[in-house]
């Protein structure tokens, strides 16, 4: 019987994967190197290779191995150095103004252009009924036309 | 309703002028003063409270008043911080402890686990603690390392050093610091 176990047991031990305790990386290191800076010298991670990037990148290589998420990472990197070390800044607090400035500036442009085009349109049918075709809106320019044909008929005479 | 939208539009533009402006005069504060430092204007040292490395308490700003002090912001990825490190604390042992010059390490930009294992492998002794997030060196201006400054009693700094620091240098910078107050 024990020795059916023992056999049991080894072949078990066998079986299982050899790298067993490591996990399944959930991320590519470079998804997440062009998201995050390094934090001394003010550059993306990817575009470092300062002592810091490189010991940030070694931090984010052996987390990786061990299965973190790509947000159990940048989690633990945000504690440690501050939110500075994230590329885009977090969509709270301070953060947000990086994102609503844009979107503030995207909008009233569009509010803007809508603006102009909705004057310019109601303005164009006022010159257009001011102004209808083949009518001209002074009767003394259509004497002086007419008076111009005439000269111009006697001329051709 | 065009002018409402006008002053909107103009509140906007002022309130995100002055946050720029904030920013901007912060940062400035915050690199003048190793320079103040370095000039001999006793800049008031910026105010900080910082658990310690180990996790066990905390130390602050206010804890150093009333005493000489050599604050040492340092990383365990930079290289001339370990040739500093020894230094440092032997100096702290021979000199600062016996003499009440009190001693403090500011591990900043760092991964904290890599920092406690830095502390371990120098047998590093004097009070060490931890700037999560790199505020307190940011506020202090620090922009490489290790720099230290010395401060006298009433926490202005009498002087700035930038790498690694000499043994020669960091005792008349404490001599100078004793003199000031």
């Amino acid at each position: 019987m024990i020795r059916r176990l023992a056999l049991l047991a080894l072949v078990v031990a066998l079986m299982a994967p050899a790298g067993a305790a490591a996990a399944e990386p959930q991320f590519r290191m470079s998804d997440i190197e062009s998201e995050l800076m390094c934090p001394t010298c003010q550059s993306r991670l990817d575009m470092s290779h300062s002592p810091a990037a490189d010991r940030i990148r070694a931090f984010i290589e052996e987390k990786r191995q061990l299965g973190w998420t790509e947000q159990e990472v940048k989690d633990a990197l945000v504690a440690d150095f501050g939110p500075a070390v994230l590329a885009a800044p977090p969509a709270e607090g301070l953060g947000l103004v990086a994102w609503l400035v844009p979107l503030l500036a995207v909008v009233g442009g569009l509010a803007v252009v809508v603006g102009a085009v909705a004057l310019w349109r109601r303005r164009s049918p006022t010159v257009a009924a001011a102004a209808p075709s083949g009518a001209v809106a002074d009767p003394s320019i259509e004497a002086r036309i007419d008076a111009a044909l005439a000269d111009l008929d006697d001329a051709e005479r | 309703m065009k002018r409402v939208i006008v002053i909107g539009v103009a509140v906007a533009i002022l309130a995100l002028g002055a946050v720029l402006v904030r920013a901007v005069v912060s940062s400035s504060d915050a690199r003048g003063f190793p320079a103040q430092a370095a000039a001999g204007e006793l800049p008031a040292a910026p105010a900080f409270d910082l658990e310690t490395l180990d996790g066990t308490g905390s130390v602050s700003s206010a804890d150093l008043r009333g005493s000489v002090a050599v604050v040492n912001f340092w990383a365990s990825w930079c290289d001339p911080c370990k040739d500093e490190a020894p230094l440092i604390e032997d100096l702290w042992r021979t000199e600062g402890e016996p003499n009440g010059v009190v001693f403090l390490g500011i591990d900043t930009q760092d991964l904290r686990e890599d920092a406690r294992e830095f502390a371990q492998t120098y047998g590093l002794t004097y009070p060490l603690v931890y700037d999560e997030g790199g505020a307190v060196g940011r506020a202090w201006g620090v922009g490489a390392f290790p720099e230290t400054f010395v401060l006298d009693r009433e926490g202005r700094a009498v002087a700035w050093f930038p790498g690694v620091v000499t043994a020669e240098g960091l005792r008349e910078a404490i001599a100078k610091a004793e003199a000031s107050g």
